[in-house]
């Protein structure tokens, strides 16, 4: 009888824990998504890289988006709670950072930063972790206003 | 006989949990590295994005506040019926359509015209169905959400997000094709209704947002063209060469200029001086908006 409980027990678990897992990752979403502020949502970006090796180059998360001139974007990372390593959002145009939410000349940490954009152009998003350390985040793309 | 059962079931349940969680990941630890400092950035790890599907390229939700901005009034008899879709047979016409709703989903919503939000948000479960996304779209929540009059940025939220995922499983799928076919579909819906309102208004702000469509048709066609030996995006290719040919003419510059760094109360602005200037003639898109019409009517059969 005990194994046979065993036995549902265990395969409720094995079923329900993949579940679990896809919900956290949707509030952490909404978390982030409430973390951005009075903005509209365009996109999200969760992100789980693995820690780099004594040696070896942080791993880096990247994703192209078109922003388009005359709007206000905002741009939001929120590094998970659990993660060992504190996430940093760049954007670039082609090889010129034009922002990040990491000041590398104060040490400031911004979780979010506007960018009013006036060149319709594919930008790079890039989200990394400090000292190249394991980290999960989430970034979120928002559309505060027409400029 | 039971244990052996049991150990079986075991096994097997571990075998499956291994490769759920080998191929859900959704985060891609790339191939190439960036360190925190952005000096040791190099233009290649930049520029090595040819296989990438560029994001927020249709921008139906800054066209949409774009005409709030500009006061336009809202009209509704320049979105797209909902009554073809039995006429939508192909999983291209679904995804492409799919598209062309999603636009006018964005533009209902931004009005707060949440009492016709309802049946664009049915037309398009219907589609996603049709394709097998459907249970990315979040339709009961979208329907409570219009029902109650709800609060609109919330809609918006609820639809991007429905929107973003049925793209995202499309490509994890190993169907990109539609993706990018349904990409098209909101990006030529987005931009028949500019087209529309500058017909109405002659803005100058929306003529130039005609114009600078010219980069993101560019990069349109370069993803069409992953799947060009596919016979169902034949029409939508066809379309996008006319739209290409009438674009032609349009020249888009980039004035330089510096980024100015305003940091207020503990929040980051950045603003962006360097800007793009589109070059081009009231006829120029006069023939935009003419092709913009004949392809977007014949790909949505109106």
């Amino acid at each position: 009888m005990k194994k046979r409980i065993f036995f549902f027990l265990f395969l409720s678990a094995a079923f329900v824990a993949p579940l679990v897992k896809a919900q956290t990752e949707a509030q952490r979403i909404d978390l982030c998504v409430k973390a951005a502020g009075d903005v509209r949502f365009l996109s999200d970006y969760p992100v789980q890289l693995s820690g780099s090796g004594s040696g070896e180059k942080a791993p880096v998360f990247r994703k192209a988006i078109a922003l388009h001139k005359g709007n206000r974007y905002r741009l939001t990372l929120c590094t998970d709670e659990e993660s060992a390593g504190e996430g940093v959002l760049q954007l670039f145009d082609e090889n010129k950072l034009v922002g990040s939410s990491f000041n590398t000349k104060t040490g400031t940490d911004y979780q979010s930063f506007d960018f009013d954009c006036r060149k319709s152009v594919f930008y790079i998003l890039f989200i990394s972790f400090k000292e190249g350390k394991e980290g999960s985040a989430v970034a979120i793309l928002s559309h505060v206003k027409t400029l | 006989m039971f244990d052996r059962f049991l150990y079986i079931i075991v096994f097997i349940v571990f075998a499956l949990q291994t490769m759920i969680s080998c191929t859900c990941s959704r985060t891609r630890p790339d191939d190439f590295v960036i360190p925190d400092s952005i000096h040791d950035v190099s233009p290649e790890m930049l520029h090595d994005l040819s296989d990438d599907i560029v994001d927020n390229l249709s921008s139906s939700i800054e066209t949409a506040s774009l005409f709030k901005s500009l006061d336009v009034p809202f009209s509704q008899k320049y979105l797209a019926s909902t009554k073809n879709i039995s006429d939508y047979h192909t999983a291209c016409d679904k995804a492409f359509n799919l598209g062309v709703f999603g636009a006018d989903l964005g533009y209902l919503n931004m009005y707060g015209k949440t009492s016709m939000v309802s049946v664009y948000v049915l037309a398009m479960k219907n589609l996603a169905d049709g394709i097998s996304i459907g249970q990315f779209f979040n339709y009961a929540t979208l329907k409570r959400l219009s029902d109650n009059n709800e609060n609109i940025d919330s809609l918006i939220y609820i639809s991007q997000q429905s929107f973003n995922r049925m793209d995202r499983y499309l490509r994890q799928s190993g169907r990109g094709n539609l993706s990018v076919v349904m990409i098209c579909g909101v990006w030529i819906e987005a931009l028949h209704l500019s087209c529309r309102f500058y017909v109405e208004t002659a803005n100058v702000r929306l003529a130039e947002t005609i114009g600078e469509q010219k980069i993101m048709l560019a990069e349109l066609v370069r993803m069409l063209q992953l799947y060009r030996n596919r016979e169902e995006t034949a029409a939508l290719a066809e379309a996008l060469t006319l739209l290409q040919n009438a674009y032609e003419p349009i020249e888009i510059s980039v004035q330089a200029g510096d980024l100015d760094r305003i940091e207020q109360d503990g929040n980051l602005r950045i603003v962006q001086n360097e800007t793009t200037v589109v070059h081009y003639t009231g006829e120029q898109i006069d023939e935009i908006v003419r092709t913009v019409e004949l392809v977007r009517n014949k790909l949505i059969r109106q």
